[in-house]
């Protein structure tokens, strides 16, 4: 970017500032941009020269409005004496004053160590109330005995069905030697929830002090199993 | 972080002053912007407006406006007028003896190159004693006070408070 057209921004946008109000001229330093520009015009750039002057000379008379204005504000001071003077009712003053009231906004423990320490603070206890849920739902610190098998459906039946009579022939066991068979880990736990139901149903019983599993002899086996079957 | 999160950090901020232990200054100077967010060169001012000019709208939503307080330059942020009339935080509401000394004191130092005396701010309110009023504003730390002598001058914290443009305005339509 040439440095002309540098100018011509900062002129553009100091003129915008000016139009909406957001920047008073009193105080800025028009001489250095005018300058500036005297020792950058050449030839070449003519067109952005003109630019730079036409938006210069009206930032230059509202300046001079600005000036004027200013200059009869402080020419008013003998008026302004004159109305104090007259006792005008406090009331009147109130009323500027509530006109012209705005509150800054502070916030002074809105900083950036205070802003982090919230935020880890929230991420930990997010963290932690989904610990204890997760704990909560654990199905292993329930007392045994009061444990609730989820609900069965056919194809599972069926197959805990030919799993209890594949066991049959080599029970009594321990529940090592009963999943010893099962390679994968998908098969094992299959195998281990067909051993909970059989034994939440009564087709198996278990021996704590041998740690063997057996065949529930006064459990009617056919008409169990016929029950189970057509459900 | 992003630069509307510098910035809603520095216009937020509040320090006391180096050279006075009573005032604390809010906010931030230009320099100090685009110290932080790194603006360098001619165009840096620029930059920093046209951010400024984004940070404003975004924020309009919590009824929160970019400030610039006349007598220090500093940019900060102020609630709206609207939320300003809602929760009534002006201090003199019901006191308008403490309002009509500080709108005499602001309009003698406006035209006095910024400062005035205890004996002139007397003189126009017309009351037997003001030093109690004076005392008060100082605690709200909109005055100066200086301890020898009575000149009273004009807080800059008081410009974080007022729009002064409005209240010359006010001041003129009531003068006529």
């Amino acid at each position: 970017m040439s440095k002309l057209i540098s100018l011509l921004e900062r002129i553009s946008f100091l003129k915008n500032q000016v139009d909406s109000g957001k920047k008073s001229l009193l105080e800025e330093d028009l001489e250095s941009l005018f300058l500036e520009l005297k020792g950058l015009i050449s030839s070449s750039e003519l067109e952005t020269s003109v630019q730079i002057m036409d938006n210069g000379t009206i930032i230059l008379e509202q300046k001079l409005e600005e000036l004027r204005q200013f200059i009869s504000f402080v020419s008013q001071k003998n008026k302004m004496l004159l109305f104090f003077k007259k006792n005008p009712p406090e009331e009147i003053f109130s009323e500027i004053l509530k006109k012209t009231w705005c509150s800054p906004l502070f916030l002074p423990q809105f900083s950036q160590i205070f802003l982090i320490k919230s935020y880890e603070k929230l991420v930990l206890k997010k963290n932690r109330r989904k610990y204890e849920n997760t704990i909560e739902r654990i199905p292993f610190l329930e007392e045994p005995g009061k444990l609730d098998l989820p609900e069965m459906d056919k194809p599972f039946k069926i197959k805990m069905l030919e799993y209890f009579r594949r066991i049959n022939s080599i029970l009594p066991a321990t529940l090592e030697l009963i999943l010893s068979d099962d390679e994968s880990n998908e098969n094992y736990y299959e195998n281990f929830s067909y051993l909970l139901h059989l034994l939440k149903l009564g087709f198996l019983t278990y021996n704590n002090t041998s740690k063997q599993f057996f065949f529930n002899e006064n459990k009617n086996e056919n008409e169990n199993l016929e029950e189970i079957n057509y459900e | 972080m992003n630069e509307f999160t510098i910035l809603m950090h520095l216009l937020s901020q509040t320090k006391q002053s180096p050279s006075s232990n009573s005032f604390e200054i809010l906010g931030a100077s230009e320099e100090e912007l685009c110290d932080y967010l790194n603006y360098t060169g001619k165009l840096a001012k620029i930059k920093l407006h046209e951010l400024m000019d984004q940070f404003s709208k975004s924020i309009a939503i919590f009824n929160l406006e970019l400030k610039q307080n006349p007598f220090n330059f500093r940019w900060y942020l102020s609630q709206s007028s609207e939320t300003e009339e809602f929760f009534n935080s002006n201090p003199f509401s019901g006191k308008p003896r403490i309002a009509a000394t500080l709108c005499t004191i602001l309009s003698l130092c406006l035209v006095n190159s910024g400062k005035t005396n205890i004996d002139s701010i007397q003189k126009l309110r017309n009351k037997k004693d003001i030093r109690d009023d004076i005392k008060e504003l100082e605690k709200l730390k909109f005055v100066n006070v200086q301890k020898k002598g009575n000149q009273v001058s004009i807080n800059p914290y008081l410009g974080y408070f007022m729009d002064i443009e409005a209240f010359l305005d006010l001041m003129g339509s009531e003068i006529g």
